[in-house]
């Protein structure tokens, strides 16, 4: 566990003063951003138990603080802001994937397609 | 037979090829979980007034639990960085902490979260039948606030009283030893008997306790034929939970950040008044919300399982290819890191879904 367990190529491959720097300053930010992930989930659970005159403005704000958590997670811990254009290309084509999933739980709740349901609630 | 690129980056994708990987299965990943909170959407939007559980869970304990994740997500990434900078000791220490923070994640679900939910009991209310359990329900106040009806009694279950007049006596005795359970009141010569049982998983075994013979005559007893049901539940007796006690309290219009507890308040509820097949303990066939729940929760903990897995395995066997290639060895923990972010971020939804909303 020991810093000493200097292995081979590792210590052969020994990173810059410059890499260190820099890959200093990321840790510093990985930091902060676990210090605002709580914060933001703090502020999640703040917001379902305040008072709001309008659910539907308690329920989306919920669910925006979440996402502001869940976008500091893709987009910094994954390295997801600097990464290359064929990552950002399979994920939008899932994004689209995805809200397709969502629209289809919606066209069987309005049952636009098949008009056999009688009793909707 | 060297293997290409996976250190280096492949010039067409720019990506080296686990990376590349990696990022298939999370999109992956995305759909699976993006089915099954299509599946939340749909069953929350059906269910009928007051059938969808709000305050059900424990929030501190979910908030913890968060918390604790997003923990894990700092160390695994800070473990890569290590690996970065060559510091051997500080990836083992942040790779450990990553793991220590798992396993107690899946702890509190599994050891605290689950059970708990296993040992507590309620008994959906037939709509004709409110009026007669007003007291526990308060129906009649909630629609005066304009707020959703209450279907459920909840609490802890003391006893059942069951009909066995058509019961297998022989095996219903051999349960009620097997499961220690005691006989506290015998009336109708027998015929219908008050069980003092340990949690709702009693209940339910007395209910599907086998019937009687029909044609014992028959010598083959592959073709006996049993009475169905061999016992038939008469009433819950159980402790009720701080809501039902004093239905008509303010405090309990809207859920609570700390969970409610449990009164000495005792309620016997008649089982011709419950929702066929609308009691028992809190499983995910009890109701949609809690199926949808389980789901949800117990995949998303086999992920968290599986992550611990490849995690430990590097904990213990990482070091032979970080002494032969640090960088390689950093792109896999980057890549398992990668996973654990995601499985980080469905947790982040699966929090406020589930406890808050």
């Amino acid at each position: 566990m020991s810093e000493s367990h200097a292995p081979d190529a590792a210590s052969s491959a020994a990173v810059s003063p410059e890499q260190t720097r820099e890959i200093n300053k990321h840790i510093k930010s990985y930091l902060k951003i676990g210090v605002v992930q709580v914060l933001f989930s703090l502020a999640t659970v703040a917001i379902s138990f305040g008072n709001f005159r309008s659910t539907a403005m308690q329920v989306s704000l919920t669910l925006l603080a979440a996402a502001a958590n869940g976008t500091l997670v893709a987009g910094i811990l994954m390295h997801l802001k600097e990464e290359k254009r064929t990552i950002w290309k399979f994920l939008i084509f899932t994004g689209i994937f995805f809200f397709i999933l969502f629209f289809l739980t919606y066209l069987a709740r309005t049952d636009t397609i098949m008009h056999t349901l009688h009793n909707h609630h | 037979m060297e293997i290409p690129h996976t250190v280096t980056a492949r010039p067409d994708t720019g990506l080296y090829n686990a990376k590349l990987a990696i990022w298939l299965f999370l999109a992956s990943e995305v759909m699976l979980f993006g089915g099954l909170f299509s599946a939340y959407v749909f069953l929350r939007m059906g269910a009928d007034d007051g059938y969808w559980s709000h305050g059900l869970l424990n929030v501190p304990v979910g908030t913890l639990n968060t918390i604790i994740l997003i923990a894990s997500s700092i160390c695994v990434v800070l473990a890569w960085a290590a690996l970065k900078m060559r510091q051997w000791g500080r990836y083992k220490l942040y790779l450990g902490s990553t793991i220590a923070l798992g396993a107690v994640f899946l702890a509190i679900k599994l050891g605290y979260e689950y059970p708990v939910k296993f040992e507590h009991f309620g008994a959906f209310i037939k709509k004709d039948k409110w009026a007669a359990y007003e007291q526990y329900l308060g129906n009649d106040y909630l629609a005066k606030q304009g707020l959703e009806p209450r279907p459920e009694i909840t609490g802890h279950l003391h006893e059942v009283e069951i009909n066995v007049a058509d019961a297998d006596a022989g095996l219903l005795d051999a349960l009620i030893k097997k499961r220690n359970l005691e006989i506290s009141k015998s009336e109708e010569e027998g015929k219908v008997l008050t069980v003092k049982v340990h949690s709702p998983w009693d209940a339910e075994a007395l209910n599907k306790a086998p019937g009687a013979i029909t044609n014992p005559q028959e010598g083959d007893p592959a073709k006996w034929v049993r009475k169905d049901p061999g016992v038939k539940m008469v009433a819950f007796e159980m402790a009720l939970d701080e809501v039902n006690a004093d239905p008509t309290n303010s405090k309990y219009d809207k859920p609570s950040f700390m969970p409610r507890g449990l009164t000495e308040t005792v309620a016997t509820i008649k089982a011709e008044d419950v929702d066929t097949g609308g009691w028992g303990n809190f499983v995910p066939k009890h109701s949609p919300f809690l199926a949808i729940y389980y789901a949800i929760t117990a995949l998303h903990g086999l992920h968290i399982l599986g992550g611990l897995v490849v995690f430990t395995y590097f904990f213990f066997f990482s070091e032979q290819l970080y002494r032969r290639n640090p960088e390689h060895m950093a792109n896999r923990i980057e890549v398992v890191g990668l996973y654990w972010h995601f499985v980080d971020l469905v947790w982040i939804f699966v929090f406020p879904v589930f406890y808050l909303l």
